[in-house]
């Protein structure tokens, strides 16, 4: 492992993907070796411990399933596919666990919508979300505002969403190293710590259902 | 000299200078004017032109390992005859198509090389599959003076300032952090 740490940089790579792998239940590969390469263990330390922080902030302030969207969405802007489906793939666990329900955004479609202009991104996420969710369409509309409109933050969230958008913008320096290339099934859900199996099985089976309809309704 | 919004610039020797703000009518748009001392260089995917110490480089179409290679001769021919630091680059993806691994992997050995000779770089792309792609380049070049930006709008304070891309934003994640420390939302306040 690790051109370029030394022996205590590694040893401390070792202990957070094991404590990571513990805790979360998911294994981050290089992306922790990369950020103590980029960052030094200080300031690996400072980078998670914010990251903790604003998670926990923003799903006290609106919930898990929508603090895990607009990360998704607040990832998207900087181009990180492992941030954008990871977190994606999280909010949807959280809203099927509470809901049944599966979320708008299927995780098959994350990279493809990408490849779209920001305003063509932000039109597609406003027809899944504008109607069925205008809590989260609003949050993820004020997002895209604050970060492409120079939109002063005066709402009672605003300081949070930016809060997010410039954490995930400093993170992805270290996680795009993944999420340059990475594509649904690769990555796991992201922000929900260790998932029950049964949870997953359930969410996966509901959501191959539901491509299987929409891909017959698309050949028909 | 091109029309454009003028600000001033410090570069790394403190120097002061001038340059026609980047908007989008102005220098990532001018592409198809000479304005420089040299003829604008161009291929199939890629063109460059400079204008008042910026020098815009536009990848259009497929960018492969071949067009890489032609960019890279190019734009090391053009930089060696600039002093060092001096000049800032602008890459202007709007309209790249796709960008092949091995382009990509020459563009960060490109940027590598950029870090030592170019005042500052900035990657404009509307698209975020390719803003991943320019971080993935600034980030592997390395170099801490390079971002990618949506708008060459949102590039003009980046090419004035001369802050690393590290620093930049962990200062800024930490005092909208701050900020939103001292809120009490909606939901936490019903509960």
């Amino acid at each position: 492992m690790g051109s370029g740490l030394n022996f205590l940089q590694r040893s401390f790579v070792s202990a957070l993907r094991m404590l990571t792998k513990v805790s979360a239940g998911y294994d981050m590969r290089p992306i922790q070796e990369e950020m103590v390469r980029t960052l030094g263990v200080g300031g690996t330390l400072r980078m998670i411990k914010m990251g903790a922080e604003i998670t926990s902030t923003l799903s006290r302030a609106v919930g898990d399933y929508t603090a895990q969207t607009l990360i998704s969405v607040a990832a998207m802007w900087n181009g990180c596919r492992y941030c954008v489906i990871g977190h994606n793939y999280s909010a949807n666990l959280f809203r099927f666990r509470d809901t049944g329900v599966l979320g708008p955004l299927d995780e098959e479609e994350l990279v493809e919508l990408m490849r779209g202009t920001d305003d063509e991104v932000i039109e597609v996420l406003r027809q899944k979300f504008e109607t069925s969710e205008p809590r989260t369409w609003h949050l993820v509309h004020r997002m895209f505002q604050l970060r492409f409109r120079d939109l002063d933050p005066v709402e009672p969230e605003d300081q949070l969403l930016k809060a997010t958008l410039s954490y995930w913008e400093w993170l992805n320096e270290c996680t795009i190293i993944l999420g340059v290339d990475a594509r649904p099934g690769d990555v796991p859900a992201l922000g929900f710590m260790r998932p029950p199996a049964v949870l997953v099985r359930g969410y996966d089976d509901a959501r191959q259902a539901a491509r299987a309809v929409s891909s017959r309704g698309e050949r028909s | 000299m091109h029309a454009g919004t003028r600000a001033t610039l410090t570069g790394p020797a403190g120097r002061n200078r001038t340059f026609a703000a980047l908007d989008s009518s102005s220098a990532v748009r001018y592409g198809r004017r000479a304005l420089g001392p040299s003829a604008p260089a161009s291929s199939d995917s890629w063109s460059f032109n400079e204008s008042d110490a910026i020098l815009t480089i536009t990848l259009h179409g497929d960018f492969d390992e071949a067009q890489a290679k032609g960019l890279d001769l190019a734009l090391r021919e053009r930089m060696t005859r600039i002093t060092p630091g001096v000049l800032a680059v602008v890459f202007d993806l709007n309209a790249l198509q796709r960008c092949s691994v091995e382009g990509r992997a020459m563009l960060a050995e490109l940027q590598r090389y950029l870090g030592e000779v170019a005042r500052r770089t900035a990657y404009v792309t509307n698209r975020p599959l390719f803003r991943g792609v320019a971080l993935w380049i600034c980030h592997s070049a390395p170099d801490a003076n390079a971002r990618a930006f949506p708008s060459a709008d949102a590039a003009t304070g980046w090419l004035a300032a001369s802050e690393g891309r590290g620093e930049l934003l962990q200062r800024s994640a930490s005092t909208w952090l701050d900020r939103a420390r001292a809120l009490v939302f909606a939901k936490e306040a019903s509960t």
